[in-house]
């Protein structure tokens, strides 16, 4: 069986595992989510049990479970729930030298970067400017990070759920209580999934201790070159602005330790992505063997297909879920064979070279450069398309070493406005919006009223559609075009011409999308990028989401259309084509011309052989 | 011990900035929310 072959085996039974649960998941997902208003028939076996415990919650945190809130009251409680997880994050990174599970003694986090991190976590972004490893203690990680993973995938999910609820009320000035909401999701989706999958990772070898970091002798010495520091600890230049460097040899090899099963399976299934290591899933500790892979990515891609089922099955026509879910495999599939291909037919400037790229049962050919060995590349290709189509931002190969055209992939999937298949609820809030959007475009052309499941789309709704949609693609070219103008910006670029304006324009498509993952070669750990990021990710993450909770409100508000023989369908294949066409139309016409300077130029620079 | 609080009172400035910052992004996003219901209620 030919690398082709097998790639095309090991995608369809992975996509059709996934699949297969998408019904189960969704379902339950949906039972759980739905307040007994909305609720037909008894609540299920989940609800009952934990009935107590989730009441226990609300008495202790003085929550009145039966209390509706208007869009504006839900919004306002998301956004302060989520900031004021920022000021958390913010003060256990900046006091860790004086707080408990601190083995390494860390000393406290810049403030630039803190507030990048907080930042970057409450928005489910997950971008990390800094080394988890040499920067963060254990409770920094634990009671920072890992909570907010579970706290930004939660928020996603409630603006999910408020997103639809907007279609299943009907003359209602309420969408749901946040933060029943966002308890619900936690208590009864992602901590039993989270905990079973950090068990099985623990059984595969992820670890999960509070151990200090192990030093081990090496089988051989090693010779490398150490940069030279001053007394303050800054790197010394020299005149052209290199750094200074020493030979050094060792024989000692430092381990770092840590709780890294807990955080790493929250890290997958809530797509956040940011991992315990600088290497994220690339390290062996995170993701040890070609299983654990596997696991992770369908860790990453299970809650979002799932939460397509869940809006079905809660509007009442389980058909509108599956359409949606068609759309985004039509989306991801193609996506995903492009990157596995470019990767696999390699890198012509190293086959001019006489280097055999012919995959064979001696080697995997193709780009193996940055790629884990004990991945390859169809394994690897599928988890960047998988982390980067979800918001998840995960990476267990470079991006930056990926091939023009492969990269591309990535960088393509997150300016779709990471819709296929998008994060924990915010795949489904989003592509919800280009339904609109579809719904709305077809109206134009036949000359009526814009209809989607029973609810007239009229001018407010699509005032705030076009909000949400045009704020991330102005926070990713503004960023971008910023960067690109000032010397600070300037400075962190790796690689000079094409592959240097790609870096930037990733790291703001990465952050702007909330997806958080990183392409490589840019140095991002600095004052500038630290606070542009963090702006980025802000805006990327609310702004679009108070739009999609504004229109709820105004759809739940709305008195049902009735279906009439001149009701667009919108469960079946047309409305399919009209969905992606939106979505690319969208995303084609926004991003095509920053594209062409970065990896599109730079693929026709390659095989031009330059 | 003092060593480590004075190296907290040099950069005490700068967390007033970043969390000056983070009120600011909260304050311009809530007065979205105002904004998208007064753009509501006039529709």
């Amino acid at each position: 069986m030919d690398v082709n072959t097998m790639f095309g085996v090991m995608l369809t039974a992975f996509l059709g595992i996934v699949v297969l649960c998408v019904k189960p998941l969704g379902s339950y997902i949906a039972d759980v989510m739905q307040v007994d208003r909305d609720r037909q028939g008894p609540p299920n076996l989940a609800l009952r049990a934990g009935s107590r415990f989730e009441n226990l919650i609300y008495r202790l945190c003085g929550i009145h479970s039966g209390e509706e809130m208007s869009w504006t009251r839900y919004a306002i409680a998301l956004l302060l729930f989520n900031v004021l997880g920022a000021v958390v994050v913010y003060g256990l990174q900046r006091l860790q030298l004086f707080l408990p599970l601190n083995p390494q003694k860390f000393a406290a986090v810049s403030p630039d970067s803190s507030f990048n991190t907080a930042v970057s976590f409450i928005t489910n972004t997950n971008w990390q400017g800094y080394s988890g490893e040499s920067t963060m203690g254990y409770l920094a990680q634990m009671a920072g990070l890992a909570v907010q993973n579970f706290l930004s995938a939660a928020t996603g999910i409630a603006v999910a759920i408020a997103l639809i609820r907007g279609f299943v009320r009907h003359t209602v000035k309420t969408i749901g209580n946040f933060w029943v909401d966002v308890t619900r999701a936690i208590l009864y989706v992602l901590l039993p999934l989270a905990v079973v999958l950090a068990l099985v990772l623990v059984s595969q070898g992820v670890i999960e201790n509070f151990a200090g970091y192990q030093d081990a002798t090496t089988v051989e010495k090693i010779t490398y070159q150490n940069p030279k520091t001053d007394v303050a600890g800054n790197p010394i230049k020299d005149a052209a602005g290199n750094a200074v460097t020493e030979t050094a040899t060792t024989e000692i090899q430092r381990l770092p330790m840590g709780p890294i099963a807990s955080q790493e399976a929250i890290k997958e299934l809530g797509t956040n992505g940011g991992g315990f290591y600088n290497a994220n899933s690339a390290h062996p500790y995170e993701n040890p063997t070609p299983l654990t892979n596997l696991l992770e990515i369908f860790a990453i891609l299970l809650i979002p297909f799932a939460l397509t089922y869940t809006f079905g099955k809660m509007v009442g026509d389980t058909r509108q879920g599956w359409v949606i879910l068609t759309a985004m495999l039509i989306l991801f599939v193609p996506l995903v064979i492009l990157a596995f291909h470019s990767e696999q037919l390699g890198n012509p400037l190293i086959a001019k070279q006489g280097v055999d790229q012919v995959a064979s049962t001696l080697q995997a050919g193709g780009n193996m450069e940055g790629k884990e060995t004990r991945f390859g590349i169809a394994a690897s290709s599928l988890f960047a398309a998988a982390a980067t189509g979800t918001s998840t931002g995960a990476v267990n190969t470079s991006h930056d070493s990926m091939t023009p055209l492969g990269g591309f992939v990535p960088m393509f999937l997150m300016q779709l406005g990471e819709v296929a298949p998008g994060g924990v609820g915010t795949g489904v809030y989003s592509i919800l919006i280009f339904a609109i959007l579809g719904v709305f475009i077809a109206g134009l052309m036949i000359g009526r009223t814009p209809e989607y499941l029973g609810k007239k789309i009229e001018a407010f709704e699509m005032k705030m559609a076009s909000v949400f949609i045009l704020t991330t693609p102005f926070a990713v070219l503004i960023g971008t075009a910023v960067a690109v103008m000032t010397i600070a910006g300037k400075a962190g670029v790796g690689n000079p011409g094409a592959h240097g304006f790609s870096e930037i324009l990733y790291a703001f498509t990465s952050v702007a999308n909330n997806n958080g993952s990183s392409f490589g070669g840019l140095t991002a750990s600095t004052v500038f990028y630290n606070v542009a990021t963090a702006l980025a990710m802000f805006i990327g993450r609310f702004w679009p989401i108070m739009a999609a909770l504004a229109i709820a409100g105004s759809l739940a508000a709305k008195k049902r259309v009735p279906v009439t023989e001149g009701t667009m369908p919108t469960h079946g294949p047309l409305f399919v084509t009209l969905l992606i066409g939106s979505i690319l139309l969208i995303g084609v016409l926004t991003y095509v011309p920053a594209l062409a300077l970065g990896p599109v130029v730079e693929h026709f620079m390659l095989a031009a052989a330059k | 011990l003092s060593g480590r609080i004075d190296f907290y009172r040099e950069e005490f400035g700068m967390d007033a900035i970043y969390l000056l910052i983070l009120v600011v992004l909260y304050g311009a996003t809530h007065a979205l929310v105002w904004a998208f219901e007064r753009l509501r209620k006039t529709a």
